[in-house]
């Protein structure tokens, strides 16, 4: 069983979209499919912003885990229907198996504890497609892959774009270190709150000589920053910083603080790495926004999208497109190379 | 403070957080309905950032936790960032997240990641209910099932004994009288039991009794009987159509009150429908339970009144006025769910005994008989409505349906002493034939009240007056309408709606049974009924009923004296009525009404009733 997560660094990123190709892509190669979300996607308008959405259409053989009401009323016809015992906003969540291609809308597990469960009932030589909501990821720490979804909806300055992109690569290419043993020091807790930053300074300080650093939960560049000022003060070159998973690090804070605290790390002497890691397999960049034209109105707006691609192209180094301008041509190879 | 142990609630640790100052007044009602039912509760401070929140929530080890923010498309990336950083804090181990707010709804609560996600019109009590891992429908409350006894616990004895004697003599002249004669419509209506089981049975003999009908019949109803030429201004109903008033009946069931109208639900507040299309009649009656009506009046064309016969099969009227058929009627019952009360009425013309046979075969729970509006102010002969009326209630009494008895008479002018009197004995009749009548006085700014003065003022004490004369005189149910509000209203659909819910909130405030109710859109023109119009009075009415709720509504001296002024006028009426001995004389000779009053003895009918051989 392999995971592909569809994750977005905002809401109208293009999540959906891709979706759908990725779905085709597997159908295309008869492979089976397991297929849930982690918000509520495949509306026929947006919620917030009443603006036409894509749909989701899922191919006969599917199978997708949603609320029961929704597996119901999919034109998919889902036969040998069976609950997960998890509960969403939208009531008990069911998976069945499509008897045509048909329309589904998905609500799925909104926590990585719930998600797991409903994973569990994935068929092993399933794959199965993770679709995200809103700029959340959390729960995408189950995922083996990722491809993130950005664009305008995010921000129209795609130099910004490149920057968080490149901040996210960075941060998804951490080396794994599992080490374990005495010499590594465990931090619970977590490195997201003001005075957490100098409090692991502290603790690294009185336990002597650690050669790794293991902090468990939320990192905000902002309070990995003050931790690494004072660890420099007090001389600490050689510890390896291991945190839980790169998720954990882009979930608090600026992302674009991450530039200056691996310069920092470098500076400093040390070395971060994560636990677990998931494979960012490629970018898709979205020209589309959503422009409120009055009070709770909004309009769809695009930036340019080749000028807006190249720039982003230009100034990355993870593969990136779009979909729209350039076809499903670069995300079927991304999925390819994940099953090979 | 309540506990845990007394009323068996395991207690849970909820911490409120309140994502910007101005929202936190929901979380407070929240938090007091908690404490009160033994909940643990930490209402955080408002503008923490959402770390801090996550923090301290984590640090509370709560069962729930609670965020108050009003959405908007950049505050939701916001709660998403909250859900996200919840789950990676482990937070979500334990605790369900709860998201509530303006334009919060369940789609977006799951979009965002929460567990649940609660509106603006969504009560303390729902929350409540989730924290208690309670079953509480969030798109809307219960319906009672059960159908109110409007007639229930009154004795109809008179606490008047002077009024009471007056009518009790009057009624029971009436009744010899009638009892002595016959008319085309009591034939008709006891044809037409006769017909509706042979229907099935026996083909031949309906056949025979149909052409015995038509004998009975007059005018475009007596063609179609014979020739099959339909009635001006109708068409059948389509197949189709009859599909689809059935499919909205199925989704009738279904329905479920908004809790903002839930306090309906304690009220007998009735909706008139008849627009002349059983399909939109089987719309409004969807849309009035939707919205919290306990009760649908079917009104039919005024031509059905002046026609002698009834059609047969489901038809589609042109105009105002929905046929009555039994085919119509059983056609509309099917969207009359449990609960709902349904009134059939048969109160002012040529087939009124039919219509109450009708109103039983189509499984109605009410029907309408008045003689003396429908003498004096709609047209039908005084005589024969009379012969007609009491067959009408006998009939109702037979099948233990009770029925309210109208004074729209007032609309035309009579004095509300006079249509009392002749709705007094109308009632007292019905009663001495073992029915149970409602009394039905109009809450209306009728002619009389602007010239008098009565309603110069306010339009309280005039009403408030009616009812406590009324209650004073008999131990009756009292129903005002038919609707409240004759007169106040206008083509203001606002305007309308406010008079309209004012009158309802006054009537029940005032001792009513129930209550009927205009939409705002039909009350003064009496023009087409619009869907929006529909909801506006049933809001309107809710919110009123909201506004007083036990707080009451005071008149002012006034009240009292018009209602001992209307009570000597009731005395004397009565007493001029008993005097002359003959109660259809004094319906032509004007003691309940007369021309100067603007009221005119009806001519339809006229020397159609015939002693009995």
């Amino acid at each position: 069983m392999r995971v592909i997560g569809f994750a977005g660094t905002a809401k109208n990123t293009g999540k959906t979209t891709t979706l759908v190709e990725a779905i085709k892509y597997f159908a295309e190669n008869q492979k089976k499919l397991f297929i849930t979300g982690i918000g509520y996607d495949g509306e026929d308008f947006d919620n917030l912003t009443g603006l036409p959405k894509p749909r989701v259409l899922v191919p006969e053989g599917a199978i997708v885990a949603t609320a029961l009401p929704l597996l119901e009323s999919s034109d998919a016809n889902f036969t040998n229907l069976k609950d997960t015992g998890i509960r969403c906003a939208l009531g008990r969540i069911f998976y069945g198996t499509a008897t045509a291609s048909g329309r589904v809308v998905l609500a799925g597990p909104a926590s990585t504890r719930d998600l797991s469960t409903v994973l569990g009932f994935a068929p092993e030589d399933s794959v199965v497609l993770l679709d995200g909501a809103f700029s959340r990821i959390s729960p995408m720490v189950v995922a083996d892959a990722l491809i993130l979804a950005t664009g305008a909806a995010r921000s129209r300055d795609s130099h910004r774009i490149a920057r968080e992109i490149n901040a996210i690569h960075r941060i998804m290419d951490l080396p794994v270190d599992q080490t374990s043993g005495d010499r590594v020091l465990n931090i619970s807790g977590g490195l997201f709150l003001p005075g957490q930053g100098q409090e692991l300074a502290w603790r690294i300080k009185s336990d002597g000589k650690p050669r790794t650093v293991h902090v468990s939960g939320i990192v905000n560049p902002q309070v990995f920053l003050e931790a690494l000022q004072e660890m420099s003060v007090n001389g600490h070159r050689g510890v390896s910083m291991v945190f839980d998973h790169p998720i954990m690090l882009v979930l608090s804070g600026d992302l674009l603080r991450w530039e200056e605290v691996f310069s920092t790390i470098a500076e400093a002497g040390l070395t971060v790495g994560v636990r677990e890691s998931t494979t960012l397999l490629g970018v898709t960049v979205n020209p589309y926004t959503p422009t409120e034209s009055g009070p709770g109105k909004y309009i769809a707006t695009y930036v340019p999208p080749e000028a807006f691609l190249s720039d982003i192209r230009t100034l990355t180094k993870i593969p990136c497109t779009d979909i729209m301008l350039e076809g499903p041509g670069k995300l079927h190879s991304w999925l390819e190379s994940l099953l090979n | 403070m309540a506990h845990t142990r007394s009323n068996g609630i395991e207690p849970r640790k909820v911490v409120l957080a309140p994502l910007d100052p101005v929202h936190d007044v929901g979380l407070k009602l929240i938090r007091r309905k908690l404490v009160e039912r033994g909940h643990h509760v930490t209402l955080l401070p408002p503008d923490l950032s959402i770390e801090e929140i996550v923090a301290r929530a984590k640090a509370a080890d709560p069962d729930f936790v609670m965020i108050s923010r009003a959405l908007s498309y950049g505050i939701s990336e916001l709660l998403a960032k909250f859900v996200d950083l919840a789950d990676a804090a482990g937070l979500r181990e334990k605790a369900k997240l709860v998201a509530g707010g303006l334009s919060m709804k369940p789609v977006i609560a799951q979009e965002l990641g929460f567990d649940a996600g609660f509106g603006p019109d969504t009560p303390v009590e729902a929350a409540v209910a989730y924290v208690e891992g309670r079953e509480l429908d969030l798109l809307g409350g219960s319906r009672r099932q059960e159908k109110p006894d409007l007639t229930a616990g009154f004795t109809y004895k008179f606490l008047d004994s002077e009024i009471g004697s007056l009518c009790t003599a009057i009624a029971q002249q009436l009744i010899d009288w009638a009892n002595k004669r016959t008319s085309p419509g009591i034939q008709r209506a006891q044809l037409r039991v006769e017909m509706e089981s042979q229907r099935q049975a026996c083909p031949e003999a309906y056949s025979r009794l149909r052409q015995e009908y038509a004998a009975l019949s007059s005018g475009e109803v007596k063609e179609w009987y014979l020739t099959g030429k339909h009635v001006s201004h109708t068409r059948p109903i389509t197949q189709k159509e009859a599909d689809y008033i059935r499919s909205l009946a199925k989704n009738a069931g279904n329905l479920v009150v908004p809790r903002s109208q839930e306090v309906l639900n304690d009220r007998n507040v009735f909706v008139q429908y008849g627009t002349g299309c059983p399909v939109m009649d089987a719309y409004h009656i969807n849309l009035s339970i939707a919205w919290g009506a306990r009760g649908v009046v079917h009104f039919d064309p005024s031509w059905g009144a002046r026609n002698e016969g009834l059609l047969e099969e489901a038809w589609s009227h042109e105009h105002d006025g929905t046929v009555l058929t039994l085919d119509n009627l059983r056609l509309i019952k099917q969207g009359i769910v449990p609960g709902i009360l349904w009134q059939v009425r048969a109160h002012r013309g040529l087939n009124t005994p039919e219509t109450v046979v009708l109103a039983h075969l189509s499984g109605a729970d009410l029907t309408k008989i008045n003689i003396v509006y429908g003498s004096l102010a709609a047209g039908t002969d005084p005589e024969r409505l009379t012969v007609d009326g009491v067959e009408a209630m006998k009939l109702a009494a037979k099948y233990n349906m009770p029925y309210d008895v109208v004074t729209n008479e007032e609309l035309a002018g009579v004095p509300a002493a006079k249509a009392f009197a002749g709705m007094l004995i109308v009632a007292t009749a019905g009663v001495l034939l073992g029915g149970r009548p409602i009394l039905q006085p109009l809450f209306a700014n009728s002619p009389e009240g602007m010239i008098t003065g009565y309603t110069e003022h306010n339009f309280i004490d005039f009403n408030v007056a009616k009812m406590k004369v009324l209650s004073s005189i008999i131990d009756a149910p009292i129903w005002p309408g038919a609707p409240v509000g004759f007169l106040t209203q206008t083509q203001d659909r606002c305007q309308s709606s406010v008079m309209t819910a004012l009158h309802a909130a006054l009537a029940l405030n005032s001792g009513a049974t129930a209550v009927t109710i205009a939409s705002s859109d039909e009350a003064y023109a009496g023009g087409p009924i619009t869907a929006p119009a529909r909801v506006d009075t049933l809001k309107a009415t809710a919110a009123a009923f909201r506004f007083f709720g036990e707080g009451g509504i005071r008149p002012t001296q006034e009240a009292d004296k018009i209602a001992e002024q209307l009570r000597q006028g009731i005395v004397e009426v009565l007493k001029q009525v008993a005097a002359r001995g003959d109660f259809v004389a004094s319906l032509y000779e004007g003691d309940l009404g007369n021309k100067e009053d603007g009221a005119y003895p009806g001519r339809s009918g006229k020397g159609t009733v015939t002693l009995k051989q």
